[in-house]
């Protein structure tokens, strides 16, 4: 009976089928079944015991981190979501006030310019000559200027403007005067075309901007507040600074400033559904578009100055109210921020106020403000709240199986070592299941059990099992044999394939790159021809001033009455001298862009010269000291415009090198001769070298250092690719004690 | 306007220092100042011109911006912290003027653009030479009030 017992609670644990012999000792199965109940018992007992352990306290451990982790998130989010309205806010206002500063900043400067520059003695005979060469660069150069105010304390004064497509000036003569104001008309080009005196004699010393500046003591500009200008029905702010004149005069200088382009308005009226940007005076005025929801109005676009108190956003009066009269205000951040939140029919908001200053005494005021409900972009961020239960049910999921595994990997080779005990506790010694564990301890058990199973095992079983085993061993040799002699016929099956392929792939990738070459060929071209410009702007610079100091120069001999026959042909010998050089220079950049494709037969030297003619003068305007030393033994048969657009290249590339790490005393060195049977360029400068860790990557494409705006990273790439396709030769670079060395190798036979 | 006429009355006696350094063109220009001007002394670059310069040497500094060893900006800095009485002309191109600021801070004068317009150049010199004679007037009369 105990033997019955003993084989159910075996195939009940699916162990193999008891090699006991039932002729044994009833007794003893008896005994020994008894004994394992009890131990099987205690040992399940256990079992279960430290598989639950696992499971709850792993369980509860997740679900605590991840209920500390949404209650983290929660806090966070409900901090982070005060900071991000005020980033936002405090951003659109910084971006605000930087636009501002760049669309004021200029016409400070030039004003500044034009005081110091002019002489001012144009007050008394204004000619055009004066205005093309003084107002008119500025005024095309920074489009907010629109007009240009000039007055003395006897209201004797100059006014030029802008009107549609012409330039007016008026001169205005003392007030009092019978023939007060002169106005003419020119096209843009500065012609003519009307003249005419106006009957209405304005007294320039009563205008704001004049007064404004005769009182402003501090010696700064004086800004009036915005009005109509008189000149141009525009909407205005005048800038104007008090000049003494050299003789001792006052006059009063003054720029308008149309306000039509000023950020706060045409930019930032975008922004009207997730809040509003404003610029206000100091009295309380808005500044803005008609046509936009901020302003009523009828036509689109056209500016306009109005009372707060007419504007129908009750957002922006609770604002500035809030901001007159803070009842609740909130700090954040730094501690000069003042960040308001206020709330108006139910709907909150947020916003600031600030000032914008012209100078000391004057300010706009500048402002944002965002409702804090209906904003898309923060109900987008708090959308994210939902992803808090899938992660605490993820979270949940990964404990389970984590659990699982776990217990799996302590128990399992537990319970099989207990099944193997029974078997041989009954005399099975066949060989189990291998037990194996990632624990230490478990294995050491599974391993000496398995040793003692073995020992017992292998004074009975040893012959017949290495019997077994060598038979199992040649079946599966042949097995094995086979399988590989199929695999071998496969694989011959496939490189036949590739083969076949092998041909079309590279015709497509040949293709392929050649036109990629032609791409980069061209824009590389178009990128240099801009660099071209740059460099002709530097050789013409000097040329361009002696012809125009030659040319005044004659002219004061001629109004002086003073001058010699003789002199006067040398001065224009040395205008003509001049010009020449100009085309000269032009040709050397026509020869440059001219297509020869076919070989020449060249001295170095030449193509080095006239790689010089056109990059020197970009160098020494830079203060980048030129050295060269080649000599050449024989001309080469080569492509001469290629060669000078990579020395061009590198030459370049070395300059930029040089003005970024802001060498102090910087040189490029051009060494050539001839080596064997090829002739060497070597091209050098003293930058620093090229770091070790980009050595290898800066003749790929698309590589460079210098940002993209002095760089399309073609340049070496290309230089490398002329070199070594075209003409045969090599292109390597390398470091010296203080730069990088750029060698070029032409062979003289190719 | 000033034209040549008053500014040969006006320029008498007055002393120069003229930096330039492109060859071609300093001769061009010394020439044509030569006209007005009998005491001109030349430099060809900025660091000469500060080596050469003392407080009450010179009456008008005329100066281009970019020039090797010493610029123009610097020079003036150099000068008006010495002397910051002496009046200073800088000679510019157009697409130099980013540095306007800085040459402000230092305290020129007055500015030429480059290629020179001859009637501007006139005036300039010629309210630099004003400026020159009154500061004398007012150093050598003392004000009543």
């Amino acid at each position: 009976m105990g033997l019955t017992r003993c084989r159910e609670v075996a195939e009940r644990h699916g162990d193999r089928i008891w090699a006991v012999s039932e002729k044994e000792s009833d007794t003893f199965t008896n005994q020994s079944y008894k004994t394992m109940l009890k131990i099987r018992r205690k040992f399940k007992s256990r079992c279960k015991t430290i598989r639950w352990s696992i499971l709850q306290n792993f369980t509860i451990l997740i679900f605590l981190t991840a209920l500390a982790f949404f209650i983290a998130f929660v806090a966070v989010m409900y901090i982070q979501s005060t900071i991000i309205f005020s980033n936002v806010i405090h951003k659109v206002v910084s971006d605000l006030e930087n636009d501002l500063k760049k669309f004021f900043n200029p016409v400070s400067t030039s004003l500044v310019v034009v005081s110091k520059f002019a002489g001012l003695n144009m007050i008394e005979q204004v000619d055009r000559e004066q205005i093309n060469s003084v107002l008119i660069p500025i005024f095309t150069e920074y489009p907010q200027i629109n007009a240009a105010r000039l007055s003395d304390s006897n209201g004797t004064g100059y006014l030029v403007f802008k009107s549609d497509k012409y330039w007016i000036s008026r001169s205005i003569t003392a007030s009092g005067s019978v023939n007060p104001v002169k106005e003419a008309r020119w096209d843009t080009d500065l012609n003519l075309l009307e003249e005419k005196s106006l009957d209405k004699n304005p007294d320039l010393r009563a205008s704001e901007w004049f007064r404004s500046a005769k009182n402003n003591t501090d010696d700064k500009l004086a800004w009036t507040d915005p009005y109509i200008s008189e000149l141009n029905k525009q909407l205005v702010i005048t800038v104007s600074t008090q000049v003494v004149r050299a003789d001792g005069k006052q006059v009063v200088l003054a720029f308008d400033i149309s306000l039509k382009n000023m950020p706060g308005i045409a930019k930032y009226s975008r922004w009207e559904k997730s809040g509003i940007a404003f610029v206000m005076t100091e009295n309380r005025k808005i500044i803005g578009l008609t046509g936009t929801k901020l302003l009523r109005g009828d036509t689109p676009n056209d500016l306009v100055i109005i009372p707060l108190s007419e504007v129908d956003i009750p957002m922006l009066h609770d604002a500035i109210k809030f901001w007159e009269k803070p009842r609740r205000r909130h700090r954040i951040g730094h501690s000069d921020d003042q960040l308001l939140f206020f709330g108006s029919k139910g709907e909150r908001s947020a916003g600031t106020v600030q000032p914008f200053h012209l100078s000391q005494s004057k300010a706009l005021w500048i402002g944002y403000i965002m409702p804090t409900a209906n904003v898309r972009y923060f109900k987008q961020y708090f959308n994210q709240l939902l992803i808090i239960p899938i992660v605490f049910c993820l979270a949940l999921l990964v404990a389970f199986l984590l659990t699982k595994k776990m217990a799996r990997t302590y128990i399992t080779p537990l319970t099989k070592l207990a099944q193997q005990s029974t078997r041989i506790s009954c005399m099975d010694l066949k060989p189990g299941e291998l037990i194996t564990s990632d624990i230490t301890e478990l294995q050491q058990l599974a391993d000496s059990h398995e040793v003692m199973r073995a020992a017992l095992e292998a004074t009975t079983t040893d012959l017949r099992i290495s019997n077994e085993k060598l038979e199992e061993f040649s079946r599966t040799l042949t097995e094995k044999v086979d399988e590989r002699t199929l695999e071998l016929q496969e694989k011959s099956y496939e490189l036949e394939e590739l083969n076949r392929t092998l041909e079309i792939k590279v015709k497509h990738e040949v293709e392929a790159s050649s036109k990629k070459d032609q791409i980069m060929l061209q824009s590389a071209r178009q990128a240099q021809m801009g660099e071209m410009i740059s460099m002709i702007a530097h050789q013409w610079r000097q040329p361009l001033s002696s012809i125009s100091t030659v040319t005044g120069n004659m002219l004061v001999f001629l109004e002086l009455d003073n001058f010699e026959k003789n002199q006067f042909k040398e001065l224009l010998n040395s205008i003509n001298n001049h010009a020449q050089y100009l085309s000269r220079t032009i040709n050397d950049f026509r020869n440059f862009f001219k297509p020869n494709k076919d070989k020449q037969s060249v001295q170095l030297e030449s193509v080095l010269e006239q790689t010089i003619n056109i990059i020197g003068k970009s160098l020494s305007y830079k203060n980048i000291k030129l050295q060269t030393d080649y000599q050449f033994e024989t001309p080469l048969n080569t492509y001469p415009n290629e060669l000078t657009q990579v020395f061009l290249n590198i030459i370049k590339n070395g300059q930029d090198v040089l003005l970024e790490n802001q060498i102090e005393y910087p040189v490029i060195e051009i060494a050539g001769r001839n080596e064997g049977e090829s002739q060497i360029v070597e091209i050098s400068d003293n930058a620093g070298g090229i770091p070790l860790e980009i050595m290898d990557k800066i003749f790929e494409p698309y590589f460079s250092t210098k940002g993209e705006k002095t760089g399309t990273g073609l340049g070496l790439y290309m230089s490398k690719l002329i070199i070594e396709k075209h003409c045969k030769g090599t292109l390597e670079v390398e470091n010296t004690d203080n730069g990088a060395l750029f060698t070029i190798r032409l062979p003289l036979e190719s | 306007m000033a034209g040549a006429k008053e500014l040969l009355e006006t320029a008498k006696g007055i002393r120069l220092l003229y930096v330039e350094d492109d060859q071609n063109l300093r001769e061009d220009t010394l020439r044509l100042l030569s006209t007005f001007f009998q005491k001109i002394t030349v430099a060809e670059n900025g660091k000469e011109a500060f080596e050469n310069y003392q407080p009450g040497r010179y009456d008008i500094v005329i100066s281009d911006l970019i020039m090797p060893m010493m610029s123009g900006s610097e020079l003036t800095k150099r000068i008006k912290a010495l002397n910051p009485e002496q009046i200073i002309v800088i000679l510019s191109a157009h697409d130099e003027m980013a540095i306007v600021n800085e040459l402000n801070d230092a305290g020129v004068d007055f500015f030429i653009f480059k290629p020179l317009e001859i009637n501007q150049f006139i005036n300039i010199l010629y309210d630099s030479c004003l400026m020159v004679r009154k500061r004398a007037e007012t150093k050598h009369t003392p004000n009543p009030a």
